[in-house]
């Protein structure tokens, strides 16, 4: 008898709970789901900005588009002096989220901020210095630099009110459309509309978003309507939501890119026979077709959507019997009949390394593919590929990057394929593509810029200098509540104050 | 008895030199260093210069020993350290973590007390009838079951398909229902089978039959005289059970997202955190020791012939 | 011995229940045989297939026979859960007999390292040592054996104790048996059987165990096929392809539930009162594999 009133007591008191959940919400409110949350919300260190301008709280002065243009953002207009010196224009009425108007001297302190929080920021657009106007920045650079307008668009380069007295880490003072009213580390931020936002206020009055690491777990949450809008589902559960009639899935090819790079101290893979070989050797469609619909073919450095003369080049492409070929000039031969080839009596078998968890399958089939054309592949798994890099014991790394880090080519190639860069953990060195990059960096216009570019990739492809597998696509997913979503390519813009839900 | 209680505390220093140091140890294995995978879990590439100045920065290119015994002195003076990633003190997170343990951990007790006896007894006393055979089919199946799996399915269910319950996230009512669920059909039917095992042995017992001679009624000897002595014997195993549920159910944790000390447990190793998982080894040791204090506490108030130490 | 043979054999249920235990082992032995595709043989054709003629258990991602590779996945596996039973009840057992038989200095110095090694939280120990190793099946079956032995080491040290009270290891003394050959040929003997549902039963826990691991993808290096591994894979795929997760959960609890029925047959053959000692222990190694 206790134990029924028990059952009964508890009950009631699950029914009140749920009760006072419901009764809590007023006014628009938008649930969304995160896979990934940086460690605080102060834009200027690490990586944190990618949240902060995720969550739509921080903007910076441009923006890159879903044409990977570079458009205005809080500066409505610029000028490019000379070599070294660029004049901005901040917009007239962009006020921060405390009410005081951004003009050229907040500006300055907050790039100022930034470069002295981490080294990144002095490194990525090369600032020697800064002076402010009334509405205008005047930023010179330490040397003539290409990619500095794109580079100022990475979020690190926020403009946040340096003097607002608020803890950064836990509540920026910054110019989106929405503001900070609680933030748990890897948990949720709680956000509210900025009523006097540039840019017109949001319709949605709060919005929750919380981080899910998990892919499967955040689509089965948005299925289940705990949350409203993510970014990112697991690719596999992309043709059931798109069948589901109350769902929306946006769908943007995005700048990520699976990319398999070699080690050229490998005495196999020094060969450039070795490389188109494999290259070849993997059926890129047929990759897509076991991805499903979350990636598209690559074969080339830079995407379809890019303006990098991806439909010209030469892309990488499947077709066995030149990788047999390939192969055979290369003076290999399966001797033994064991179906993999030998030269000198050595087998021709490579590792491929990988640290993401999800990259398993595909790696799967390419292990497969190649097995098809003679090469014998083993897959091994670890936590960390850039330690292994640079200790230089793999054969090849899989792994994805952004290839096109705020929009601009230029990034990619000086990290991963200038001879000596740091990140160049491969040991890639070809003195005409150094040149090529070199005069990138002294080029300007965009024209210049886009066909330097193509020379790069052009280059890139003759040499095989590495495998772009597949590009990963941006997917934006939310249910039928949700409307005038923007899907960017550049996966650090997700809220914008467009954004409304029914 | 206050020495020996003291004695017990005190426990907690040894197993907590010897656990910490061998973390340490493992931590020096580790070929992976917690900076690299920060940045490569964010999905960008970190940079040599900027990894290495941080690594300086936070002791790691110190000696083994030098690292392990710096901690020790900051612990000695209450400072658990600070945690490489998420830029917060061991301290705070911990205290972020434990309540909502501590929440999963009380729920599952609950329901495991709430169902367990009354099926427990159920299925001894109504031993061999069909009654208990569905009792022991349905427990069978419960312990046999990995959790993950069982988890994964009961989200499909009342998550996606239902939509009765959140599917995930750690804080309010609804949140609980699904992982409590989890680890009590498990909890539940692992005390069912253990609840009728000590009841059967006791009913076979002899003083019973003299009991029953004089006249008392079999519900009261049931009730009176089976149910407190078998149960005195699942208390070992329950204790135990509370330890690990403290310890955080780790899967369970991190299926739902449930932020407790398990799933941090599992974080901080997978980016090699090692002042969290310091702390953790702290927490750990803690509870150990305090659930033998308890059991034996709890032995010697039921059965005072049972002496202080005396069980193993 | 021949006691406990001529019972056994007395048992219809346990011989059952061996049947199929011995059946469970011999489909992955014969897994070139009985499965009707290359585990790691790609269809792309033929991919997310629910179930057909040619795949009666579908194919996953990329093809692949799902029946084929549960068939194979048993080989890695069973041999990491067999491995691991034998090295914690050989390792176990050993020191176990040690302190009991010992006595003194070895046997509190075993017991306290014991007392240490219970302490640990296993799933979590499991887990760092193996992500700190690196994933492969000699770090699984390390990691999992170094926590493993100690409740073999407990009731191992408990039934040498009662063996020991027996007059017959004094008599096998006095008959001029060295120590070696009384613990031997005396107390092995009669404390084995005991041991051997505990051996029975923990093949069932570590089987859980495993696919925990699995679920944080500590187990094996693909592509080999793996139960545990095709566990947590087909969890990504819950809503569009279930079988991948049904089928290999349905494997694992189907091992599990007829390993630990055999131990509970064995036990009731061996001695009914056995539940009584080492109940307690099994399942709070249980309880740890699976929380």
């Amino acid at each position: 008898m206790a134990s029924k009133r028990m059952i009964s007591r508890i009950l009631a008191l699950a029914l009140c709970l749920c009760l006072m959940g419901a009764a809590f919400a007023e006014g628009k409110h938008l649930n969304g789901a995160l896979y990934w949350f940086g460690s605080s919300l102060d834009p200027a260190t690490e990586w944190d900005g990618w949240t902060t301008c995720r969550a739509g709280i921080t903007e910076t002065l441009v923006t890159v588009n879903e044409k990977y243009e570079i458009v205005p953002l809080l500066a409505d207009s610029w000028e490019q002096k000379d070599d070294t010196t660029w004049v901005l224009h901040v917009r007239d009425g962009v006020t921060f989220h405390n009410g005081k108007p951004v003009d050229g001297e907040a500006v300055k302190k907050s790039f100022e901020r930034a470069m002295s929080l981490q080294d990144r920021a002095v490194s990525a657009a090369k600032i020697a210095s800064i002076e402010a106007d009334g509405q205008n920045v005047t930023i010179t650079t330490t040397e003539p630099f290409g990619a500095f307008l794109a580079n100022i668009s990475e979020p690190m380069y926020s403009i946040v009110d340096v003097d607002a007295s608020t803890d950064f880490a836990s509540a920026p003072v910054a110019t989106g459309p929405f503001m900070v009213t609680g933030f748990e580390v890897n948990t949720r931020i709680d956000l509210a509309k900025y009523d006097g936002y540039w840019g017109g206020a949001s319709d949605i009055d709060t919005m929750t978003i919380l981080m899910i690491d998990d892919d499967s777990t955040r689509g089965m949450a948005l299925q289940g309507g705990q949350v409203d809008i993510v970014q990112r589902i697991a690719w596999t559960d992309i043709p059931t939501f798109q069948a589901d009639s109350n769902m929306q899935v946006f769908d943007t090819q995005g700048a990520r890119t699976r990319i398999i790079s070699f080690n050229y101290e490998n005495p196999f893979l020094a060969d450039v026979n070795v490389r188109k070989a494999i290259a070849a050797g993997i059926n890129y469609e047929a990759l897509v077709g076991v991805l499903g619909s979350g990636v598209s073919v690559a074969g080339a450095p830079y995407p379809a959507s890019s303006p990098y003369g991806y439909e010209t080049l030469n892309r990488q492409s499947y077709d066995a019997e030149a990788a047999q070929k390939y192969l055979a000039d290369a003076g290999f031969a399966d001797a033994d009949g064991n179906g993999y080839v030998e030269k000198d009596g050595q087998e021709l078998m490579l590792t491929i390394t990988y640290s993401n968890g999800s990259f398993t399958t595909m790696l799967e089939a390419v292990q497969d593919m190649l097995k098809q054309v003679g090469i014998h592949i083993e897959l091994q798994i670890v936590d960390s590929t850039s330690e292994l890099g640079e200790s230089g014991s793999f054969d090849m790394l899989c792994g994805n990057t952004q290839v096109l880090s705020t929009g601009d080519p230029q990034w990619y190639l000086d990290s991963f394929f200038k001879t000596g860069s740091s990140n160049n953990v491969t040991h890639y060195s070809n003195a005409a593509l150094d040149e090529v990059i070199d005069k990138l960096a002294q080029t300007f216009d965009i024209a210049g810029r886009e066909e330097l570019t193509i020379e790069a990739e052009k280059i890139m492809l003759d040499d095989c200098a590495a495998i772009w597998l597949v590009g990963e696509n941006n997917f934006v997913v939310a249910n039928s509540k949700v409307s005038s979503i923007t899907p960017y390519p550049i996966d650090y813009y997700f809220v914008d104050n467009h954004l409304t839900i029914d | 008895m206050k020495r020996y209680i003291i004695g017990r505390v005190l426990f907690v220093i040894p197993i907590m030199l010897i656990l910490s140091f061998f973390t340490f140890a493992l931590t020096y294995l580790s070929p992976s260093d917690p900076i690299t995978l920060k940045y490569e879990r964010m999905g960008a590439v970190p940079d040599k210069a900027l990894v290495e100045a941080e690594k300086t920065e936070a002791g790691l290119n110190d000696p083994f020993l030098v690292q392990y015994l710096r901690w020790l002195r900051n612990v000695l003076r209450g400072d658990l350290g600070k945690s490489y990633f998420y830029s917060t003190s061991v301290w705070s997170e911990m205290t972020k973590r434990i309540p909502n343990t501590l929440i999963l951990t009380g729920a599952t007790l609950l329901l495991t007390v709430i169902f367990a006896t009354p099926l427990g007894i159920l299925s001894a006393v109504k031993q061999g009838t069909w009654v208990d055979g569905l009792i022991r089919f349905i427990s069978f199946f419960g312990v046999s079951m990995p959790s993950f799996w069982v988890g994964t399915l009961l989200m499909y269910a009342f998550g996606v398909k239902l939509k009765l319950l959140p599917i995930l996230g750690s804080g309010d009512f609804q949140h609980l229902i699904l992982p409590a669920a989890t680890l009590a059909f498990w909890m539940v039917s692992l005390y069912v089978r253990r609840v009728r095992g000590s009841m059967l042995e006791e009913m076979n017992k002899d003083y019973l039959t003299g009991a029953l001679a004089q006249g008392m009624s079999r519900r009261r000897v049931i009730l009176k005289q089976i149910l407190p002595n078998s149960l005195l014997s699942v208390i070992t195993m329950f204790a135990m059970s509370i330890g690990s549920l403290l310890g955080g159910a780790t899967i369970v944790e991190t299926i739902f997202e449930w932020k407790g000390v398990g799933k941090m447990a599992v974080e901080a190793i997978s980016v090699r955190d090692y002042p969290i998982i310091q702390g953790y080894v702290l927490w750990m040791a803690i509870i150990y020791v305090t659930v033998n204090l308890v059991v034996d506490l709890s032995y010697h108030y039921l059965d005072p012939r049972i002496r202080l130490g005396g069980r193993r | 011995m021949n006691a406990y043979v001529k019972k056994t054999l007395h048992s219809p249920s346990f011989m059952i229940l061996l049947c199929l235990s011995v059946i469970l082992i011999l489909i992955p032995i014969f897994a070139p045989q009985l499965a009707p595709h290359d585990p790691l043989e790609t269809n792309y054709a033929a991919s997310m297939v629910e179930h057909s003629a040619e795949y009666p258990m579908g194919t996953d991602q990329i093809g692949r026979c799902i029946l084929s590779r549960l068939i194979w996945g048993g080989r890695t596996s069973l041999l990491i859960v067999f491995w691991v039973v034998a090295i914690v009840a050989a390792v176990g057992i050993l020191l176990g007999v040690l302190a009991g038989f010992m006595g003194g200095w070895v046997d509190m110095l075993i017991t306290r390292f014991n007392d240490i090694v219970v302490a640990i939280p296993s799933t979590v120990f499991v887990i760092a040592l193996v992500s700190v190793l690196g994933p492969s099946l000699h770090n699984t079956v390390l990691a999992m054996s170094l926590v493993g032995w100690t409740e073999y080491c407990r009731v191992s040290r408990a039934l040498v104790l009662s063996v020991r009270e027996n007059n017959y290891v004094d008599m096998a003394r006095m008959g001029g048996l060295s120590e070696a050959q009384v613990i031997r040929r005396v107390i092995l003997p009669n404390v084995f059987p005991y041991l051997l549902v505990n051996i029975t039963q923990d093949i069932g826990a570590n089987l859980l165990t495993l696919s925990g691991l699995s679920l944080l993808g500590l187990s094996s290096q693909p592509p080999t096929p793996e139960w545990g591994f095709m566990l947590s894979e087909g969890r990504k795929f819950i809503t569009s392809a279930p079988w991948l997760i049904i089928w290999p959960g349905s494997i694992i609890v189907l091992h599990v539930i007829i390993f630990n029925l055999l131990g509970d047959s064995l036990r009731d053959i061996l001695d009914p009162r056995y539940e009584k000692k080492n109940r307690k222990w099994r399942k709070m190694k249980q309880w740890q594999a699976n929380a």
